[in-house]
């Protein structure tokens, strides 16, 4: 596994390039010029050329794909936000914790709450609780994250007050344990709408994964001396099913990630999800692009750590 | 084997025929057009189960009013807890006064919420449609040249696959729909070209292992061509399994297509869009639930509907899946 990993990233870099040269292209050649959106309609056009000029917008394009392009590659740069007048990079350092904070907790709550209802479902197979779960599994997919969140606000917070519906600032706000609970009553809401949201595959990989494992000769052999229905379920068959789980976490990711950008702007949570949103709508062409870039990098990131992770839990893959 | 009749398709296909249904006969069920803004003062987030009555006016408004009695010259009519007196002159001349009902309530324009949910229905199961119809053909397309052309196509072609799957979907979908003119088609047409990866690996690993059946093998010793082996032997075994992936896509794009009427980047209004229906309601959640709430309800049971059909279809074919 670790002597795959450059060529990984080799492939993985190809086809980012490839993503980001095609987003560029569309950028580009789309209708619609950024200045327009930044500017008074009634400025001069004298005015309006310099603008494009301090955006390098007056260059032709495969000029500024090519000037675009060296910087990254040569100086890491990025380059300058245009609605944020800002380093790009300084931008989205600031996003990114945020989105982080809320995708590893939601993914968190999408596996506790996943296997849970996966082992019931496999215990209690083909009974009222395993037909109850399936519902539930496909009622879930079903559900539009967005709404799921708004219904969410309006019932823990409008109505009961339990937590706030927005107004999260960022990460970094107070120190010590108030900044880290006042950061936790923000983030649970979101976390337990994009979590519970997404729940539905794993649930259904465990349940599938179990009774797999459990036709298996280990586990006749495991009954036969004697442990108990809770031992076979919990120990026997669930480490076995953890190769697929973890096998999971690297196609959750994007799921996850796409989800997260409506439960940002819903929840108005300052990450990665409503910068990028924020950027689209604003046509900030260098921000949109280095959150493409930074999405697609912690896709990649994630599945070579649920590759790595997956050789861990499963040892028969190492040889290979 | 028996075909089995799971409660998954039987769930699945009402409540997607409840749909179509509500989509093809529209106009016959709804009181209202669903852009008519009854009363965009007196009759806005009215609670559902609201009575009013419609007064229409001769300049093509209309008013709403909790009671109407006649009077000399016109009528005195009960609106926002004022009463106002209206000559007969400034009313339609053929049926001014209708009673209504507004079993759903109304939006901040005053808009019939029932008549917006049913022609919604409209948008979401065309695009939903439309969109499954696209990704299928996508994908089929992609899976069979990579199964049947092999070698360095096949690579690229899955390799390509591969890489739009790992993308995040909806950082793409709002991209792409950002950057064009927001269309029926282009919401169409974006949602059916980032939704196709699954099927197209589907149809490649079908067509690999039918490759190594002895029918195959036997017509290809026959010297059948390629597209004669393609069109009788391999695509009637593959059709079994596009339809039931391309009948839960139906389910994924209508939720696709609601996310990005949600943010604003899908079908624009006054069009009523289920997503854009909420969007608009966002912001007076506690004034309004209703209206946030119903047309989330109605996009659940629709994509559900279809996700229990494809869930039950593959069940009664023994497709293999997920």
């Amino acid at each position: 596994m670790l002597r795959e990993i450059p060529r990984r990233l080799i492939s993985a870099a190809i086809l980012l390039w490839i993503v980001l040269t095609l987003t560029f292209a569309l950028l580009h050649l789309a209708p619609g010029d950024p200045a327009n959106l930044m500017i008074d309609p009634r400025v001069s056009m004298a005015q309006r050329q310099a603008l494009r000029h301090t955006l390098g917008l007056d260059q032709s394009i495969p000029r500024q794909y090519f000037d675009w392009l060296t910087a990254i590659l040569l100086h890491a740069d990025w380059g300058v936000s245009f609605s944020h007048h800002q380093p790009v990079l300084r931008v989205i350092r600031r996003a990114l914790p945020a989105t982080l904070l809320l995708t590893a907790s939601a993914l968190l709550i999408q596996y506790v709450v996943g296997i849970g209802c996966g082992l019931l479902a496999a215990r209690y197979r083909g009974g009222f609780l395993d037909h109850s779960i399936r519902l539930l599994t496909q009622t879930l997919y079903s559900l539009p994250v967005f709404w799921l969140g708004l219904m969410a606000i309006l019932l823990f917070s409008e109505r009961l007050g339990w937590f706030p519906s927005g107004g999260m600032r960022g990460t970094t706000t107070a120190g010590g344990w108030k900044g880290a609970l006042e950061i936790a009553s923000h983030l649970s809401l979101p976390a337990l709408v994009l979590g519970v949201a997404s729940a539905g595959r794993i649930v259904r990989l465990t349940r599938n994964a179990l009774l797999d494992v459990l036709q298996r000769d280990f586990i006749r052999t495991a009954r036969a001396k004697g442990a108990s229905q809770r031992r076979v379920l919990l120990v026997h068959a669930l480490r076995n099913t953890m190769p697929t789980l973890v096998h999971a976490f690297g196609v959750s990711l994007p799921i996850l990630l796409s989800g997260a950008l409506v439960t940002e702007v819903v929840f108005s949570w300052p990450g990665l999800g409503r910068l990028a949103y924020d950027a689209i709508l604003a046509r900030d062409y260098p921000l949109i692009l280095a959150t493409t870039a930074m999405t697609g990098g912690l896709v990649v990131l994630g599945s070579l750590i649920a590759e790595w992770l997956h050789s861990a839990a499963d040892p028969r893959l190492r040889c290979d | 084997m028996q075909p089995r009749t799971s409660p998954s398709l039987v769930v699945g296909l009402a409540l997607a025929a409840s749909f179509a249904l509500l989509a093809i006969a529209a106009p016959l069920l709804t009181p209202f057009s669903p852009v008519a803004q009854l009363d965009a003062v007196a009759g806005r987030y009215l609670p559902p189960g609201s009575h009013r009555v419609l007064v229409r006016l001769r300049d093509g408004s209309s008013l709403l009013a909790e009671d109407v009695q006649p009077a000399t010259g016109g009528i005195t009519l009960q609106r926002n807890g004022e009463t106002q007196w209206l000559a007969n002159d400034r009313m339609r001349l053929r049926a001014p006064l209708r009673a209504s009902l507004f079993a759903l309530g109304t939006d901040r324009y005053g808009r019939d919420i029932w008549s917006r949910l049913v022609y919604g229905a409209r948008v979401s199961l065309g695009i939903g449609l439309l969109a499954a119809a696209l990704a299928a053909a996508i994908g089929s397309l992609v899976g069979g040249a990579a199964a049947t052309l092999g070698g360095l196509t096949d690579r690229i072609l899955m390799r390509t696959t591969d890489g739009v799957l790992a993308f995040p979907r909806l950082f793409l979908l709002v991209a792409m729909a950002a950057i064009f003119p927001q269309r029926g088609w282009v919401v169409v047409v974006v949602i059916g070209g980032t939704g196709w990866m699954g099927l197209a690996r589907i149809v490649r690993g079908e067509i690999l292992s039918l490759q190594q059946r002895d029918f195959v093998a036997a017509a290809r010793t026959a010297g059948l061509p390629l597209t004669t082996i393609l069109r009788r032997h391999l695509l009637p075994h593959v059709s079994t399994p596009i339809l039931v992936e391309a009948t839960t896509k139906v389910g994924e794009a209508i939720l696709a297509e609601a996310a990005l009427s949600f943010l604003g980047l899908g079908i624009q209004p006054p069009t009523a869009s289920w997503g854009s229906m909420i969007a608009e309601a966002a912001d007076a959640l506690t004034r309004a639930w209703w209206a946030a709430a119903v047309p989330g309800i109605a996009l659940t049971l629709c994509a559900l509907g279809f996700n229990l059909l494809g869930d039950g279809l593959r069940d009664r074919w023994h497709v293999p899946g997920a």
